[in-house]
């Protein structure tokens, strides 16, 4: 019997299919991190923060993720078996958010014994700044299966940022995010990053400062 | 300072370029030629001015890409702009 079913209702089963799978890689790794960083954490000062969250991404932003990949963003309906949702890298993702952002490094080499064992795809700085924008790694757990994770290392104030660019502008509709592709936009995101780094840097330089005169 | 791609954003809309954000792509309906995001990022201000300027010698669409989709895809990005 033929398939009739569109390439977008194929993606759906296929995410159901895959989603307990999703559900227990989120949690093994954000299990794993936790439990890496625990060590670090009395020994904060009170200006710093680790925060890690997790999400599962949803049905619809992975068929629109995947869909957004292609040419001329659409599926080939003659080809339904060409698509599958494992080829996306983020089905399930753990973000680590780090304040300030000179700690990074510090989460980095605490959390290198899992992450050299995965594929480094960081996020390029913008212009004028020599680090990765954020650390980002993906790959899976031994018996995981077809799933897998992305881990994110980044500065707080990049993350939050992200978080509330990501739940107020292209949530409501996936394919808004093609809006943030367009050059104007991405340049317009540069700047944000730009001045969300000078106000991070200030602080920590106050902070600094405060620290001497006591 | 004028960033790359605000400049190449610029040449687009100056040569009556919009964006339509659902196909990821810089088109320009009267003189039947596209550019897509892709494209846009991996080639240069100069060679976006050449593309742009290069007549379109038919009545046929002229579309940028980096990797060119399927003929079907093709076929119903064509249907839709016309």
């Amino acid at each position: 019997m033929t398939d009739s079913r569109s390439v977008e209702d194929r993606l759906r089963a296929e995410y159901f299919e895959l989603q307990p799978e999703i559900r227990r890689t989120v949690l093994e790794t954000e299990t794993r991190i936790r439990h890496l960083l625990l060590p670090m954490m009395p020994a904060l000062k009170r200006d710093e923060r680790i925060l890690v969250t997790s999400r599962v991404k949803d049905c619809e932003s992975a068929v629109d993720a995947l869909r957004r990949r292609q040419e001329l963003g659409r599926f080939d309906s003659d080809e339904p078996q060409a698509y599958t949702l494992t080829t996306l890298r983020d089905l399930a993702g753990v973000r680590v958010m780090v304040f300030p952002r000179k700690k990074i490094d510090d989460v980095h080499t605490v959390l290198r014994d899992i992450l050299n064992e995965w594929t480094a795809d960081h996020i390029p700085e913008v212009a004028g700044e020599a680090e990765p924008l954020a650390l980002k790694y993906f790959g899976n757990w031994a018996g995981a299966g077809r799933v897998v994770a992305e881990i994110q290392i980044v500065s707080l104030l990049i993350g939050l940022f992200w978080e509330v660019e990501h739940s107020a502008i292209y949530k409501p509709d996936p394919k808004l995010q093609g809006v943030a592709r367009s050059l104007v936009m991405m340049d317009r995101r540069d700047d944000v990053v730009t001045t969300l780094h000078a106000f991070e840097d200030e602080f920590a330089r106050q902070i600094v400062s405060a620290e001497f005169s006591a | 300072m004028t960033s790359v791609r605000a400049a190449k954003e610029s040449l687009l809309r100056d040569a009556g370029f919009t964006y339509n954000f659902d196909r990821l792509i810089y088109l320009n309906r009267a003189r039947r030629k596209a550019f897509s995001i892709e494209w846009l990022e991996d080639h240069s201000e100069q060679e976006l001015r050449e593309s742009i300027a290069a007549p379109n010698g038919s009545d046929k669409w002229q579309i940028f890409f980096n990797e060119k989709p399927s003929d079907n895809v093709l076929r119903e990005f064509l249907a839709e702009v016309g």
